[in-house]
């Protein structure tokens, strides 16, 4: 193990020490950048990122279903989402089928009276339907969270003039039977007054602001993050096996008392080390100057590992079958830039649907930006199990046929 | 004297090449000389110390380097042998002493041992004042010192010196040939390839000739100047028009000449006594208009043994 950590550190601290550390670690801050001032993430304008197209079909005839049409089409919400109304679920359904839309929102009749009624509603008890897209099942997320606030807004509402009714009745300021007129009014005129939810907003904390105010480059940059991550284990990481091969380093190493399995297992810790620097780095200085929240510090730690894990594979297996150091290099951009076409790198994590949606899958942006966006969403570990499972199951098997080519043909053969 | 390696019919034929690039090779190197193996470009002498190192499987044949086996024990062949490969294998972008820590750590070392070994190989080396300093801020012939330093790190008891001089200035070369003249005195083996002769001559207690993948003479340098007998060579500078095929066979002509061989402005005359036949040689040339602007009489030597081996020149 000594030697395995002995030749992964000088690895590293060697990428370091390269020119390419320079497109390792500014490329992909350059890029989002870029991608952050096109898309308006610095500025007040209300140009930029695509809105996430959604369908509102109002059934309910009270304050409440009308509070959250305006709501949604309320100016804090307008550079995230774009609102449609649609008469009738039918017409929102199909709105989906034709992909216009990402979700579709269905108010039921009856919905601010179920809601006003009990301070125990959810959106299923209050007769809200979420009618999702499954080719963007991300974005309808983001939708889904932003409605789950809103309701437990409004129940904070009710619950405000619940108590408020009780202390009226207990001080016998209020009877009984006036009881639940009174709290209906009170409700009611919450909905209706004219900041909207200003009354039901009185328990919105940092973490409702935070929610409403998305920030489009919690998409861009684990995009980015990932993608210059496949370039590095790819380009610089493969690429370094076979320029020790033809520099004779590698023969030398394996002149020392040291076995192929503990030289190529250096190698490999050599490209998770370089690449969980890079995204270490990445991720923190993004906190720092973009400020940036990522999540929750230990599931993002695990993501990074599991993901470098899992592009490494990818790394390790081009080093095994390719010839030279610039066949590594040009199948390893060739790589990348396919990987982060395929998996919406370039378009803020939304890839493609159908069958190439299913061959994304194959690429560790897939799952590793849908991880970072749930963590960015505030999940946690248990959120990103399945993720990280799938990164290190890619990484596992890609090694595995990685080490076949190389026993077969040789660590030193061309 | 034991034998530190012992090589029995070894033969390294490559998939796809027409013929083996090692064929049949036996010869023994004893604990303590620097053995040389001596030949041209292509010869096998790098392909055979790649199946000593055991970076190369044999085609067929038996080695065994300190007792060991190359292909039963690689491990304890390994732990035996220092290698200093033709190429500079070190990492440019490390300074001197990290490299050597680098690979002090691959052999196995580490702790204060490690450290005190590498302040050790610095000082033979040399290099001790430039240790910090990036290695690809170095000259070649720094770089190649360090690259030798590397393979004395765990003090081996055979060290394989694979043509270190390779593309150096004179003065580091001198350093070098010193360097492994002082290694051996310290009870070093050293197997060395070279295809300069001079290098042979100068270090080895005994050489090996190859040619085309095979050990064409063994010995030491007495002994194998004896393949040629009492043969001199001498050597004409000529204007070079005079090189035409008519010269050559007027001066293969002359009674005790025995090879002749022209080469962009010189001939190579192997003789019987070079200084008996100089005057004839020269009135030859004068009579074929040739102008003669330099003379060198020789005596035997590895080239001459080379050239009478194979008819070829060393430098071909």
């Amino acid at each position: 193990m000594k030697k395995i950590l002995t030749i992964g550190w000088k690895d590293l601290v060697v990428a370091f020490r390269d020119r390419a550390v320079i497109i390792m670690l500014a490329a992909p801050f350059v890029l989002t950048l870029a991608m952050g001032l096109v898309t308006g993430s610095f500025s007040d304008n209300e140009s930029g990122f695509e809105q996430i197209p959604v369908g509102l079909v109002n059934y309910d005839r009270g304050e409440l279903g009308a509070a959250m049409a305006t709501w949604l089409r309320d100016r804090s919400m307008r550079d995230l989402l774009g609102v449609t109304i649609y008469n009738n679920d039918e017409d929102a359904r199909q709105a989906i089928l034709q992909d216009e839309i990402v979700v579709a929102i269905l108010v039921q009749p009856g919905f601010s009276e179920a809601l006003l009624r009990t301070a125990e509603g959810s959106i299923e008890d209050s007769q809200i339907e979420l009618h999702i897209n499954p080719a963007q099942p991300i974005r309808a997320s983001i939708v889904e969270s932003l409605i789950q606030r809103f309701v437990r807004q409004i129940e904070t509402g009710v619950v405000g003039s619940q108590v408020t009714v009780a202390a009226l009745m207990q001080e016998g300021l209020v009877q009984p039977q006036e009881a639940y007129a009174l709290g209906w009014e009170i409700g009611g005129r919450m909905a209706a007054q004219g900041e909207t939810l200003s009354l039901i907003n009185i328990d919105r904390g940092d973490e409702a602001s935070e929610s409403t105010e998305f920030n489009p480059l919690a998409l861009i940059a684990p995009s980015m993050a990932v993608l210059f991550l496949m370039y590095t284990v790819t380009s610089v990481g493969g690429r370094s096996i076979l320029s020790e091969r033809d520099e004779g380093t590698l023969p030398r190493m394996l002149s020392t008392p040291s076995n192929t399995a503990q030289i190529l297992g250096g190698k490999v810790i050599g490209v998770l080390f370089v690449g969980i620097a890079q995204m270490g780095i990445l991720i923190l200085a993004s906190n720092l100057i973009f400020q940036l929240k990522w999540g929750d510090p230990l599931a993002i730690a695990v993501l990074i590992i599991t993901s470098v894990i899992g592009a490494s594979g990818w790394g390790i297996l081009l080093a095994a079958v390719a010839k030279t150091p610039a066949q590594v290099s040009s199948v390893g951009t060739a790589i990348m830039l396919l990987f982060g076409i395929l998996a919406g790198s370039f378009f803020g994590g939304t890839g493609f649907e159908g069958i190439l949606g299913a061959i994304t899958k194959i690429t560790p942006n897939a799952w590793a930006q849908e991880g970072f966006l749930k963590l960015a969403e505030g999940g946690g570990l248990v959120d990103i199990v399945e993720y990280a499972g799938a990164l290190v199951l890619m990484g596992v098997v890609l090694f595995s046929v990685a080490v076949t080519v190389f026993r077969r043909r040789g660590l030193t053969r061309g | 004297m034991n034998n530190i390696i012992e090589i029995n019919h070894l033969t390294k034929h490559f998939s796809g090449a027409p013929d083996p690039s090692v064929k049949e090779v036996s010869f023994a190197v004893r604990e303590g000389e620097i053995f040389s193996l001596l030949g041209p470009n292509g010869a096998g002498k790098t392909t055979t110390i790649s199946m000593l190192s055991c970076l190369l499987e044999p085609t067929s044949g038996t080695a065994s380097v300190a007792n060991a086996s190359i292909t039963e024990q690689p491990l304890e062949v390994k732990k035996a042998i220092g290698v200093v490969p033709q190429e500079i294998a070190l990492y440019p972008k490390l300074s001197a002493r990290d490299n050597l820590k680098f690979w002090g750590r691959l052999y196995g070392m580490g702790g204060k041992q490690l450290r005190s070994r590498v302040e050790e190989v610095l000082e033979i080396v040399g290099l001790l004042d430039r240790a910090k300093d990036r290695v690809e801020t170095y000259s070649g012939g720094m770089q190649r010192r360090i690259n030798i330093g590397v393979g004395l790190l765990h003090k081996p008891r055979l060290v394989y010196m694979d043509e270190p001089t390779v593309g150096i200035d004179p003065q580091s070369r001198r350093n070098i040939l010193e360097t492994i003249k002082l290694l051996n005195q310290q009870g070093m083996t050293v197997l060395y390839t070279t295809h300069y002769m001079e290098e042979a001559q100068e270090l080895s207690d005994r050489i090996g000739i190859m040619d085309h993948g095979v050990l064409i003479a063994l010995g030491t340098l007495p002994e194998l100047t004896k393949l040629v007998g009492e043969q001199d060579t001498v050597e004409l500078r000529i204007t070079e028009e005079y090189s035409r095929p008519e010269f050559i066979e007027a001066l293969r002509g002359i009674e005790g000449v025995m090879d002749v061989r022209a080469d962009n402005g010189s001939v190579q005359l192997i003789v019987s006594d070079g200084n008996a036949l100089l005057p004839e040689l020269i009135t030859s040339a004068n009579a074929e208009g040739a102008r003669v602007s330099n003379v060198a009489i020789q005596e035997p030597n590895l080239e001459a043994v080379f050239l009478h081996l194979t008819g070829r020149a060393l430098r071909d």
